[in-house]
C-alpha cells in the first residue's frame, strides 16, 4: 500500500515534469534553451565560396556593403574605386554603375546600398550625398544632400529601406545618428546623437530593420547594437556593449531575418555573430584571407533562403556562407 | 582570604590590560604615521590616469559635456589657449581659468561609476573642437585631450578581449612588441578611411566645428590623389623601402603612431600626446641609450582650418629613420659628429656634409628669413625664434603637388606606389608646387631677408 502510494507520487511528478518540459520546449523558453548541456540547435550556415578578388580592371577593391535588387542580382558598393560593381547570386560579375558621368551624378566614395521598388539607393560617404540609381545603374535623381533642407550636415554611412513604406534610413557619422526620410527625400525623424550614454551613438556604421520595423543600429564606436522602437523614440534593447552577453569590438554591417535573428558583421573581431535577442548563438569565421576566413568584413546582405553574402573591405571580395542542401537543391 | 588572595592578582591583570592597550595604541600611531609618511611618499604630482567622458547635450547638436575623472586625488586644471599672431604664427599658453573667466577647480563626484572620483567638466563644448588640458601640481603636468562629440577610442583598451589577440599574438609575434604586422594598415584605415573618425587619413581631411572638412595638416595618403607619401602600403609585400638619408627600411602607420596612449609614469609630458606620436629609445654609437624627446605639439581647430603649433621634439622623431637629414641645431646624439649649424657670414662653418652629401640644415631659427605672413609650419620652442622643422617644408603623411616631381637617382626615395608600380620620380612630400617653398625664405624682393639669397 505504502509502495503504491510513492510510485503514484513517482508517477505524477514525472508526468509533471514531462508536461513542463514539453512546454518550454514548444514555446523555446530562455529557462530550458540557455542551459549549456544542450546541443546547438541551430544549424550554422558553412562557407561556400568566395568571389570578386579575381585581378582585373572590375577587381573590388574596398568593398563596404551590399544589397539584391529585384532580380535578385547583387549590388556591392567599392569605397575605393567609386563604382557600385553587380553581381549575379552564383558570383558572375554582370556590370558597374556610378564611377562614370558629370561630377553631380559621379560617386566618389559609395557606401550604403539599399533596394526598394526598382530602385537602388546609395549613400556617397565623400560627396555626402544620396543618390537614386535605377537597377541596370542608370543615375535617375539625388535623394539627399548633406547641408540641404531639413537634415542638416550628415555624412552618410550605412542605409537600409522599410519594404512596407519605402523609407530610407541612413546612418550618418557626423551628427552621430541615423536620419529617416520618406520616398520624397523629406526627413521624418532622427534617431539618437552623439555620446555614449543609452541611446546616443558614436559613428553608426550600420542599419537594419526587423520584421515589426524595430530599428537595429550599429554603434559602431561604442562596440553594440541599439534596437530603437519604429518611431525611433524609445531604446528597445541594447545588445552588446557593457549589457550584453558577447563582447563586440566594431560592429557595422547587420540583418535581421525573418526569425528574428541578428547577423551582425564584427570588423576587428572579423567575424559574423549571430544572436537570438539578447543572446549570442554562434559566429562565423575567423581572421584570415583563405577560405572561409574573413578579413575585416564590413558589411552583409542575406538572400531569401537564408544564404548569407559577406563584404570584406580589407581583402576585396565577397564570401558566400549557406547551407549544403541549398547547393544540391541547385 | 581567597578573595583577599585574588586581588593583587586582579590588579596585575588590569595593570597588564592597561600596559597592553597603551603600547597596542602607541603601535597604531606608530602605524598610523607610518601609513601617512608613505602616503605623503607616493602622492604623485601627477594623475595615474584621467578618464574622459563625452555625454551629449539635448537638444543641442553642436555641443557636447566632456568631463574629465581622477580617482586618486584633487590636481590643478589649465587649458591650453592658442592664438594666431597677425604675422601668420601661433602663439600658446596655459591658463586657470575657463573660456568665461572663471577659475578651474575640480570637484568631488557623488553617485553614478565614478562615485568618489575627482572631476572637472567642460559643460558647453563645441563638437569637433578640439581641447586639450593638463592636470597636475608642482610643475608637473599630464596632458589630457577630449575630442567631442565622442569618446577618444585610442584612450583605452577594447572592452572584449578577442580584438587584443587579432594585432597581438602571445607565442608567436614577429615584432617585439609581440604585433602581427600584416594588420597594421587595414586596421587603422577600419575607421580611418572617412567611416569611424573624424579624421580621413586616404583624403587628407578633417572635420571642424560647423561639419566644413577642411585639409589636415599632414596631408593625403591615398593614392587617388596623393602624388608622393609615406608609403605603408608595401608593409606585407616584403618590399624593402629605404628611409631616405639613413637605413631603416620598411614602414607601417605603427612606426610613427601607437595604437594605444603610452603610460609613461616618468616624463612629465606624456610621450603620446600629440598624434599618438611614438617615443623611441635606442642605443648611440658611445653605447649609451638616448631618450628621444617626446614631440610637444598642439593641434589649433577653427571653423574653417585644422592648423597645428609644433613647440619641440619634431626633428629628432623624423631622424629616428631619416637620420642625415637631421642636421644643424638640436643634433642627434647617435650621429655625433654633425655640428650646430652656423652660418659662414657669421663666422661658422656653413653648409656641411652630413653623410655624402650635403644639405641643408634643419633646427635652425629662421624668424629673420621668413616671409610675411608666415605660411609654413615652424617650431615655437618659446626663446622668440622661430625654428625650422622637417615638417615646415614637407608633409608627414603625403602630397597633393602636382609638379615639383624629381628624378635624380641620387635620392633615395622609395620606388613603389601604392600599387605595387615601380616609379622613377617623387614630389617628395612637399607643402607647395615645385620648389616654391624656398622662395618662402630665399627671395629678397620682400626685403626681409637682408642680403641673404
Amino acid at each position: 500500500m505504502k509502495l503504491k502510494t510513492f510510485l503514484k507520487i513517482i508517477l505524477g511528478l514525472v508526468i509533471i515534469l514531462a508536461a513542463a518540459f514539453f512546454y518550454l520546449y514548444l514555446t523555446r523558453s530562455k529557462l530550458l534553451f540557455n542551459l549549456p548541456l544542450l546541443p546547438k540547435r541551430q544549424a550554422a550556415p558553412v562557407f561556400l565560396c568566395s568571389f570578386g578578388d579575381i585581378p582585373g580592371p572590375d577587381r573590388l577593391k574596398r568593398p563596404m556593403a551590399l544589397t539584391f535588387d529585384g532580380l535578385g542580382a547583387l549590388h556591392v558598393s567599392d569605397f575605393e574605386t567609386g563604382a557600385v560593381r553587380v553581381f549575379s547570386r552564383e558570383g558572375e560579375y554582370l556590370y558597374s554603375y556610378g564611377n562614370t558621368g558629370t561630377e553631380e551624378n559621379r560617386l566618389q566614395a559609395p557606401y550604403g546600398l539599399g533596394y526598394y521598388n526598382g530602385r537602388i539607393y546609395v549613400s556617397d560617404n565623400r560627396a555626402r550625398r544620396v543618390a537614386v540609381y535605377s537597377e541596370k545603374g542608370e543615375f535617375l535623381r539625388l535623394f539627399m544632400e548633406s547641408g540641404k533642407g531639413a537634415a542638416g550636415v550628415f555624412i552618410p554611412t550605412a542605409l537600409a529601406v522599410n519594404p512596407q513604406n519605402g523609407d530610407i534610413y541612413i546612418a550618418d557619422v557626423y551628427g552621430h545618428r541615423v536620419l529617416v526620410a520618406n520616398q520624397k527625400g523629406d526627413l521624418v525623424f532622427t534617431v539618437g546623437g552623439g555620446g555614449g550614454g543609452r541611446g546616443e551613438l558614436n559613428y553608426p556604421n550600420g542599419v537594419a530593420l526587423d520584421g515589426k520595423g524595430n530599428i537595429y543600429i550599429a554603434d559602431s564606436g561604442n562596440a553594440r547594437v541599439q534596437v530603437f522602437s519604429p518611431d525611433g523614440k524609445k531604446v528597445e534593447r541594447v545588445i552588446g556593449g557593457t549589457g550584453g552577453t558577447k563582447a563586440m569590438s566594431v560592429p557595422r554591417g547587420l540583418v535581421v531575418d525573418e526569425q528574428g535573428f541578428l547577423w551582425l558583421v564584427d570588423v576587428l573581431l572579423h567575424t559574423v555573430n549571430v544572436y537570438s535577442g539578447g543572446s549570442w548563438l554562434f559566429e562565423l569565421g575567423r581572421l584570415g584571407t583563405d577560405e572561409g576566413e574573413l578579413y575585416f568584413p564590413n558589411g552583409l546582405a542575406m538572400a531569401g533562403d537564408g544564404t548569407l553574402f559577406v563584404a570584406e573591405r580589407g581583402h576585396g571580395r565577397i564570401s558566400v556562407f549557406g547551407y549544403r542542401f541549398n547547393i544540391t537543391r541547385q | 582570604m581567597a578573595t583577599g588572595s585574588t586581588l593583587p592578582g586582579n590588579k596585575r591583570r588590569c595593570i597588564l590590560v592597561k600596559k597592553t592597550v597603551v603600547v597596542f595604541v602607541i603601535l597604531l600611531f606608530l602605524a598610523g604615521f607610518i601609513a601617512f609618511v608613505c602616503i605623503l611618499a607616493s602622492a604623485q604630482d601627477v594623475p595615474r590616469r584621467v578618464e574622459t567622458t563625452v555625454e551629449a547635450i539635448t537638444g543641442d547638436n553642436d555641443h557636447s559635456r566632456v568631463t574629465f575623472f581622477i580617482r586618486e586625488d584633487n590636481f590643478n586644471v589649465q587649458r591650453l589657449v592658442v592664438t594666431k599672431l597677425p604675422d601668420g604664427g601661433f602663439q600658446y599658453s596655459w591658463t586657470n581659468t575657463d573660456e568665461a573667466g572663471n577659475p578651474m577647480v575640480m570637484v568631488r563626484q557623488t553617485g553614478g561609476p565614478y562615485d568618489g572620483y575627482w572631476r572637472y567638466t567642460i559643460t558647453q563644448a563645441r563638437n569637433y573642437q578640439n581641447y586639450i588640458y593638463r592636470f597636475g601640481r608642482n610643475g608637473s603636468w599630464m596632458e589630457v585631450r577630449a575630442f567631442p562629440p565622442n569618446e577618444n577610442a585610442h584612450a583605452n583598451y577594447q572592452k572584449n578581449t578577442d580584438t587584443c589577440k587579432n594585432c597581438h599574438s602571445t607565442h608567436y609575434a614577429l615584432t617585439s612588441r609581440l604585433l602581427n604586422q600584416k594588420l597594421v594598415l587595414e586596421l587603422c584605415l577600419s575607421c580611418h578611411d572617412g567611416s569611424g573618425s573624424k579624421y580621413n587619413v586616404l583624403d587628407g581631411e578633417v572635420i571642424v566645428p560647423g561639419g566644413a572638412v577642411v585639409s589636415s595638416p599632414a596631408g593625403p595618403f591615398g593614392s587617388a590623389v596623393a602624388t608622393s607619401y609615406h608609403n605603408v602600403f608595401r608593409e606585407d609585400t616584403g618590399t624593402v623601402l629605404l628611409a631616405p638619408g639613413g637605413t631603416k627600411t620598411g614602414l607601417s602607420c605603427t612606426d610613427c603612431h601607437s595604437a594605444h596612449v603610452l603610460q609613461d609614469q616618468t616624463k612629465p609630458v606624456r610621450a603620446s600626446g600629440f598624434r599618438l606620436l611614438k617615443h623611441y629609445l635606442y642605443e648611440t654609437p658611445a653605447g649609451a641609450m638616448y631618450d628621444q624627446p617626446p614631440v610637444v605639439a598642439y593641434s589649433h581647430v577653427t571653423g574653417s582650418s585644422y592648423e597645428t603649433v609644433y613647440v619641440s621634439g619634431m626633428n629628432e622623431f623624423c631622424s629616428h629613420c631619416h637620420e642625415h637629414y637631421n642636421y644643424g641645431a638640436n643634433p642627434n646624439p647617435r650621429l655625433p659628429s654633425y655640428p650646430t649649424h652656423t652660418l659662414r657670414t657669421e663666422g661658422g662653418d656653413g653648409i656641411l656634409k652630413s653623410g655624402q652629401y650635403y644639405r641643408h640644415p634643419t633646427g635652425i631659427n629662421i624668424a629673420g628669413w621668413l616671409k610675411v605672413p608666415v605660411r609654413l609650419p615652424l617650431e615655437e620652442r618659446g626663446t622668440g625664434g622661430r625654428y625650422m622643422t622637417c615638417k615646415t617644408c614637407h608633409y608627414a603623411h603625403g602630397t597633393a603637388i602636382i609638379s615639383g616631381y624629381h628624378y635624380s637617382d641620387r635620392f633615395e626615395v622609395d620606388k613603389y606606389a601604392a600599387d605595387g608600380r615601380p616609379l622613377d620620380r617623387s614630389t617628395m612630400l612637399k607643402r607647395t608646387e615645385g620648389m616654391g617653398i624656398c622662395l618662402e625664405c630665399h627671395l629678397d624682393i620682400w626685403h626681409n631677408t637682408g642680403y641673404r639669397q
